[in-house]
């Protein structure tokens, strides 16, 4: 699902983001990345879902390179790649449910089928209770789930997390990591970038190790 | 119907967007509508002052008086001659006794003037019409050079000096209307291009998000260019309310002028439809000016 072959990220003279990175992750896959902060986590992230482009090296994801993919197909790569961003990156003035229901949205799904959808989602990640409210009015635990919600409401063939249960208490971020396996089992590839060292060791997946911009175990 | 939802989708945000600063909209709004005012003004005046003037034209007439007791045979062939000629639509001889009726029935003052003279001081006239296709100021002085010499003319008279500075006057009309309006619109262009630019600036979060989930960049961009549209085209509307106000103020003080008429103070449906979509062309330029930097 997803190939790195030699990538490189510098974003200023001074330091490498991302040094000769080589990773595969393969189609059905549930992968760990972890690494201290400042590592690289997020800009490998980053670089899958085209948001940034690597100063060297190809990136294949779903089997096209997307280093080389016109900017007329981005909107179509990251329709199929469902992303839980850090910064839970939500649109204030909108509520939850029509922030969830924007993605489906963008697809010209009718409007009843939006907000159905949107439910569903929400009630995956139990806040369908607080639909109408602004992400402002929620906490930060509640403002990363209304961002899983809407990373998972296209069952996405990748998903991308990043630092999915910062915010959560242990039995949320268990809950979350469950919902995670499940859309797994259904396909979807999922890759979790995430420090939590006791979450990784409980769920025994595969985990791909940077530091310093460098893969030290995968 | 993807379209469709689409166009819907574009518009909710757009009113969204317009009322929520409605302040810095209805400045904006205002602007494009003083431009568009300037403009239309000078395009109605130049537009109404350009339908009298060529009724006016139409109504070219060049007088050959003839001299005192010509003969008829070099009246006949004086009247042939003109009627041979290209540029000559008819003519219609005035004798002595009308000419003089003529003037009593207009000058009714002055009726008893032929009396106190003792004598009937107007000459007889051939009054000659131009084919519609020759009414320009140089056949009208080339007829009138051809034929002064002819055997029975005493003098030709034309009036076209006047005519053709009122014409001069409107195509100057017309070129400084449009240089300003053409200023006006470029304001127009940058005021709402500014505005949005100021609007894309507050809302760049929401513009990195809609991205980065997937949404094209036409998609982002649609709700702006909307808006643009719709302020350029509000703009527009009020122009022509304004416009229309300003020629029925005049209308009420000028309609007793038998020269201009009624209709010289209309406000042409053309126009008030050019007012709008130029508008809303304005409109979307500025606002796709300023989303030009918005990347994918
Ligand atoms: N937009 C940017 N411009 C310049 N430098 C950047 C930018 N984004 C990240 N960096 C740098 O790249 C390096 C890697 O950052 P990155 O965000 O990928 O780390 P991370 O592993 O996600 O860290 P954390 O666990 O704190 O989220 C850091 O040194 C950071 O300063
Ligand atoms: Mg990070």
């Amino acid at each position: 699902m997803i190939q790195a072959f030699h990538v490189y990220k510098q974003y200023d003279r001074e330091s490498m983001a991302l040094s000769d990175i080589t990773v595969h992750v393969e189609k059905g896959d549930f992968c760990f990345l972890t690494g201290p902060s400042g590592a690289g986590k997020t800009t490998f992230l980053k670089l899958v879902f085209r948001e940034e482009l690597p100063s060297q090296g190809q990136i294949l994801v779903g089997g096209r390179n997307i280093t080389a993919i016109p900017d007329g197909q981005i909107p179509e790569l990251r329709r199929s790649v469902g992303v839980v961003f850090q910064d839970f990156k939500l649109l204030k003035r909108k509520t939850i449910l029509e922030n969830v229901a924007f993605v489906p949205r963008i697809l010209g799904v009718p409007a009843r089928e939006q907000k159905r959808r949107a439910f569903a989602a929400l009630r995956s990640v139990g806040l369908h209770h607080k639909m109408h409210a602004y992400p402002l009015q929620l906490s930060g635990g509640e403002q990363q789930r209304v961002a899983i919600a809407r990373a998972l409401i296209n069952e996405p063939m990748l998903l991308l997390a990043d630092e999915p249960t910062g915010n959560l208490d242990p039995d949320m971020a268990l809950e979350i990591m469950r919902l995670f396996l499940e859309v797994n089992a259904r396909g979807t590839t999922v890759l979790v970038a995430t420090h939590d060292r006791e979450m990784i060791q409980r769920m025994g997946k595969r985990v791909i190790a940077l530091e310093r911009g460098r893969v030290v175990a995968a | 119907m993807l379209m469709l939802r689409a166009l819907a989708y574009f518009f909710q945000e757009a009113i969204t967007s317009l009322w929520r600063s409605r302040l810095v909209n209805s400045i904006s709004i205002g602007t494009i509508a003083v431009s568009l005012f300037v403009l239309g003004a000078f395009l109605t005046v130049a537009g109404n002052l350009g339908t009298v003037v060529s009724r006016w034209t139409e109504k070219i007439q060049i007088i050959v008086y003839l001299e005192d007791g010509i003969e008829d045979r070099v009246r006949d062939s004086l009247e042939n001659r003109l009627r041979e000629d290209a540029a000559v639509e008819s003519i219609e001889l005035v004798d002595r006794e009308e000419a003089l009726a003529r003037f009593q029935t207009l000058f009714r003052d002055l009726s008893s003037l032929p009396e106190d003279l003792g004598e009937n001081p107007f000459p007889a006239s051939l009054e000659v019409n131009l084919k519609p296709t020759h009414q320009s100021p140089g056949e009208v002085e080339r007829l009138a050079a051809d034929f002064t010499s002819v055997p029975g003319v005493q003098e030709i008279q034309y009036d076209l000096l006047w005519i053709e500075r009122l014409a001069t006057g409107v195509r100057l009309l017309r070129g400084v209307g449009a240089f300003l309006g053409g200023i006006l619109v470029l304001a127009g262009i940058f005021t709402i291009s500014n505005v949005i630019r100021l609007t894309v600036y507050a809302r760049e979060d929401e513009l990195d998000i809609m991205r980065l989930v997937g949404a094209t960049r036409a998609y982002v961009k649609g709700p702006f260019v909307v808006e643009g549209m719709i302020q350029g085209g509000l703009g527009g509307l009020v122009a022509a309310g304004l416009l229309w106000l300003a020629l029925r103020w005049l209308a009420r003080d000028l309609a007793s002028s038998e020269l201009l008429g009624r209709t010289a103070f209309a406000l042409p449906n053309e126009i008030t439809v050019a007012l709008v979509v130029g508008g809303m062309v304005v409109g979307v330029v500025g606002s796709l000016l300023s989303l030009r930097r918005v990347r994918v």
